[in-house]
């Protein structure tokens, strides 16, 4: 078999293996082998609690590995080995790791570290990743904060391992805003809610007196645009976080819908209604401008940017049934993406850019997918009597969304990546939609 | 506070002698000093593998350096971030909300602001609302926030990477004709993720059918497998004997499916053993592209991890064919089947 | 179920002493006949203010009556000309039965001119929430242009969308969606 035949094989995926026979190659004599397979699995990887001096700090060291673990798992990506399988203990693990020890597990990658208190409140957090067999510290990082706040450093410390580990950025310092529900079905009681990426730290935002729907976290995290059911028409409402503080975003003709922050978070896609037709506007939170940029006696609605602020994504009944657009940021240029049998809905960019999900309706059912942007390579991850409203974590590789279950009316959040596979439910206090992924907490 | 003392003459020290020696920023130096550290070259007897060792100058101790310095500089670091948790810029207050504007063209009523101002904030209500990590509250902490300090390589990490180096006390390689069996690599499926139990299915049927083709190429493969210029004694590796290399690294190769990408790469490397089957160096070809492409270097650490946890059975009297080695990993097939 | 929903529905709108037999005809929207000649318009303003366009939890209706509606109270409009119009799957066209009975609302309407209304449009839950927000306002919109075409002033009119968000009969049916994509008229009555 010739070089170039063999170079040929390869290229079409087919070789397997091959020697090198040529006299005139230098590296003729070495053996050369093609991996063609391997094991598609979560990576075993080990956990080591944090190490404490005082019991109190070991608990504490511990409870923020288990937040580690419990991040790290949830993407579906890792494994972590059981703590009992554990040869070397945190205390011991204060040095160097004996490699042979997590070698023995089978753990691809260790991590470690140690905490130790600062004062009344503060909190100094060091830990390491290690590559197991390669014997090598991968990251080593250090952290001091509040002690109120070791679940977020726990969450950080899950980003950094999870980026050195898969190259994409980590996603586990986040939040998200959603609508939680009570109440029959005829008169749902809907209130405003934030919690972490893993439901902790889950807190109302109102009461539930009002009907409120459809929130939107803003870029920076601090604000939450949001519909307010009033007299004489719903209106998006605008929420500061830290004070509690919120406003209505203007009063409109009619009624004024869909919220979705710009890129840049210095503007606002909305839906304006009036007289049986509905189109996207872009309203400047600076100058306070509100600018039509669709015209067709249609609806036009569910409005979302691309992630550099140059596109729109949309949902338009506009060729008759309701299906997917974009548009560049001004209006102008617009092409429909969806071309498949049935209805599309609540397009959603994802943050890198390469994807927009989306919600489908087909023969009776509920879909969530994703498409490429130009309307290519549309997948179905997703399939159930009600799945909705699709948002991207911020590594644009989770989608989360809310389901319905016919026979029990609840209503749940669940989390897919979008390979399709490690679709988990998001606990929350009582049922849940409309949910919204926050970018990492800077 | 005895304790922040110290902390800061071990700064000033640790800054005097940075400026010294002229060492540069931490942070970044230390990052790619990281990627280069990937790949591995021979060791001779390890110094890492000896734990008993020395008394551990404490990793922290090693460490401090850089961690204190991103420590001490806290105060203006966390005022950087801080900003964000400030109040942002005051926004005219707008007016309450009025029903505003001409009937056509919903005039957006320069209603009421945002909530861009801040009136004081209020000790928040949702208490779990965004706060930052670091306060600055406590005198001299510095801020998880902005980029945490890089702790130094704790481990006397040499240039080089010491490779699974097999001392004596460790239950590790002894040329071991035997294949696979012992192989703790091999093991614990005990994975109970049935999330992703249809992924490790699907997997499961692509190895085999993997496997299936392999078989199939055997004819051809022997045909491959050279005759060896400089070992006139022995002919060759079989195909079977070949075949049995590349099952044994495939299964240990954990495919770091995570990776974006990762069925455009394809990572090579340059193995040698001694008589033993034991790996004496790791090289990766396109290093180049370890620094630059994060998803290229943790595809090319799975290859690398492949090789040095895999127990390699090989036919010592054909040791001069298989000293020396190159191994293409194709992530694409892989992953694909 | 459907029965005991449509019962509270119509808590909503009618005095508490109004239950049974006539929550058929609301649901159907098929009410009977004599609804015009009703005569007397002078009772228009008797009732108070009644359910307004906004409803929600603490839904209380206002006054008690009881026996026959008097012409020209909300119950007389709910009972005898029918208060709301069903609509085809993601449709907002209006068909014939839904032409008749905003012919009914038209010619009350215009019998008592102090009355002003919120039509509120209503979808099924299969489609997305915010299409859904859109698409109850055009049918609210639809049954509005309907009115105003056949004399009733625009003014009078407001329309109000809840898209999904409040079914009227919360099963997962082909007939639990019909009923709930529809457009209903509240009535103002103004003293």
């Amino acid at each position: 078999m010739s070089r170039l035949t063999r170079r040929a094989f390869q290229g079409a995926g087919l070789a397997t293996l091959a020697v090198a026979g040529m006299g005139a190659d230098p590296l003729s004599a070495q053996l050369r082998v093609d991996i063609t397979s391997g094991r598609v699995e979560p990576m075993p990887i080990a956990l080591s609690p944090l190490f404490g001096a005082s019991a109190e700090d070991s608990s504490l060291g511990a409870a923020m590995m288990d937040v580690v673990a419990a991040d790290l798992e949830g993407s579906g990506l890792f494994r972590v080995i059981d703590g009992r399988a554990y040869i070397q203990s945190p205390a011991e693990l204060q040095d160097v790791p004996r490699f042979a020890d997590w070698r023995q597990i089978n753990a691809q990658a260790l991590v470690n570290g140690r905490i130790e208190r600062q004062g009344a409140n503060g909190l100094g957090v060091e830990f390491r990743l290690w590559d197991v067999f390669a014997g090598s510290q991968m990251r080593g990082l250090r952290y001091d904060g509040e002690r109120d706040n070791w679940r977020r450093i726990a969450h950080k410390i899950a980003d950094i391992v999870y980026e050195r580990l898969t190259g994409d950025g980590g996603y586990f310092d986040s939040r998200i805003v959603y609508i939680s529900e009570t109440g029959p079905a005829t008169r749902r009681v809907k209130r405003l809610a934030i919690m972490d990426q893993d439901g902790a730290n889950h807190s109302f935002l109102t009461d539930g007196n009002r009907l409120v729907l459809t929130p939107r976290m803003a870029p920076d995290g601090r604000r939450v645009a949001y519909l307010v059911y009033q007299s004489p028409a719903p209106q998006i409402y605008m929420r500061d976080l830290s004070s509690g503080r919120e406003n209505v975003l203007g009063s409109f003709r009619g009624m004024s819908f869909s919220p979705r922050f710009s890129p840049d978070g210095g503007r606002m896609l909305m839906t304006l209604a009036s007289e049986g037709n509905s189109d996207i506007y872009a309203f400047s939170t600076a100058s306070r401008d509100a600018r039509r940029l669709t015209t067709a006696p249609a609806i036009d609605t569910s409005p979302t940017f691309s992630p550099d602020g140059q596109r729109i994504a949309f949902n338009s009944d506009r060729g008759g049934s309701p299906q997917l657009y974009v548009m560049d940021a001004d209006g102008g240029n617009v092409a429909r993406i969806s071309f498949g049998s049935g209805h599309y809905g609540s397009p959603a960019w994802s943050p890198r850019g390469d994807l927009v999900a989306f919600t489908k309706i087909k023969g009776g059912m509920f879909h969530i997918g994703i498409m490429e942007p130009d309307g290519s390579n549309e997948r179905l991850l997703t399939r159930s009597f009600l799945d909705e409203g699709p948002t991207w974590s911020p590594n644009g590789r989770v989608i989360m969304f809310s389901r319905e279950d016919p026979g029990t009316d609840r209503t749940r959040l669940f989390t897919i990546d979008i390979t399709g596979y490690n679709e988990r439910e998001v606990a929350t206090p009582q049922d849940a939609s409309d949910p919204d992924w926050s970018p990492l907490i800077s | 506070m005895r304790r922040a003392l110290i902390l800061s003459a071990a700064f000033h020290v640790a800054l005097g002698l940075l400026l010294l020696t002229g060492l540069p920023d931490f942070g970044e130096k230390l990052e790619v000093e990281e990627a280069v550290t990937v790949d591995i070259v021979a060791e001779p007897a390890s110094l890492l593998d000896k734990p008993p060792e020395p008394p551990e100058p404490e990793p922290a101790e090693a460490a401090p350096l850089p961690e204190r310095a991103a420590a001490s500089p806290a105060p203006q670091v966390a005022a950087r971030p801080e900003p964000r948790e400030e109040p942002p810029p005051p926004e005219p207050e707008p007016p309450p909300p009025e029903p505003a504007p001409p009937p056509p063209e919903p005039e957006p009523a320069p209603e009421p602001e945002p909530a861009e101002i801040e009136p004081v904030p209020v000790p928040e209500p949702p208490r779990a609302v965004a706060r930052p990590i670091a306060k600055p509250t406590p005198p001299e902490l510095p801020k998880p926030e902005p980029e945490p300090a890089e702790i130094a390589q704790a481990a006397p990490k040499p240039p080089a990477t010491p490779i699974r180096k097999p001392p004596p006390p460790e239950p590790e390689p002894v040329p071991e004709p035997e294949m696979v069996e012992a192989e703790p690599v091999e093991e614990p499926p005990e994975d109970e993720f049935s999330a992703m139990l249809r992924s490790v299915e699907t997997l499961n049927k692509r190895v085999k059918a993997d496997e299936r083709r392999e078989g199939e190429g055997t004819a051809e493969s022997e045909k491959a497998v050279a005759k060896d210029n400089d070992a006139p004694v022995i002919a060759s590796l079989t195909a079977s004997e070949i075949g049995a290399i590349k099952q044994q690294i495939e299964r240990c190769w954990n495919v770091p499916i995570g990776v974006r990408g990762i069925e455009t790469m394809q990572v090579t490397l340059r193995i040698r053993m001694t008589v033993e089957g034991e790996v004496t160096s790791v090289d990766i070809e396109d290093r180049s592209r370890l620094a630059a492409d994060s998803g290229f270097r943790i595809v090319a650490e799975s290859a690398q991890r492949a090789v040095l946890s895999c127990r390699l059975s090989l036919p010592p009297e054909k040791y001069e064919l298989w000293r020396d080695m190159v191994m293409t990993f194709h992530p694409r097939d892989a992953i694909s089947g | 179920m459907l029965k005991k929903f449509a019962a509270l529905f119509a808590v909503l709108f009618l005095v508490a002493a109004c239950s049974g037999a006539e929550e058929g005809d609301i649901i159907t929207g098929t009410s009977g006949a004599g609804s015009t000649g009703a005569g007397a318009g002078s009772g228009a303003d008797a009732a108070g203010g009644g359910a307004g366009g906004l409803r929600d939890s603490d839904l209380t209706s206002s006054d008690l009556a009881a026996g026959a509606p008097s012409p020209g109270t909300v119950e007389d409009f709910e009972v005898n000309v029918g208060d709301r119009v069903f609509f085809d799957v993601d449709s907002s066209s209006l068909n014939d039965e839904a032409r008749s009975i905003l012919d009914r609302q038209a010619a009350w309407l215009l019998q008592y001119p102090a009355v002003t209304i919120t039509i509120e449009g209503h979808c099924d839950e299969s489609g997305t929430r915010e299409y859904n927000l859109a698409l109850g306002e055009r049918r609210a919109s639809a049954a509005k242009s309907y009115l105003v075409a056949l004399g009733v002033d625009t003014a009078r009119i407001l329309t109000f969308s809840y898209g999904e968000e409040r079914p009227v009969d919360p099963e997962h049916t082909p007939q639990a969606y019909a009923m709930n994509r529809r457009a209903v008229t509240v009535v103002n009555l103004v003293n």
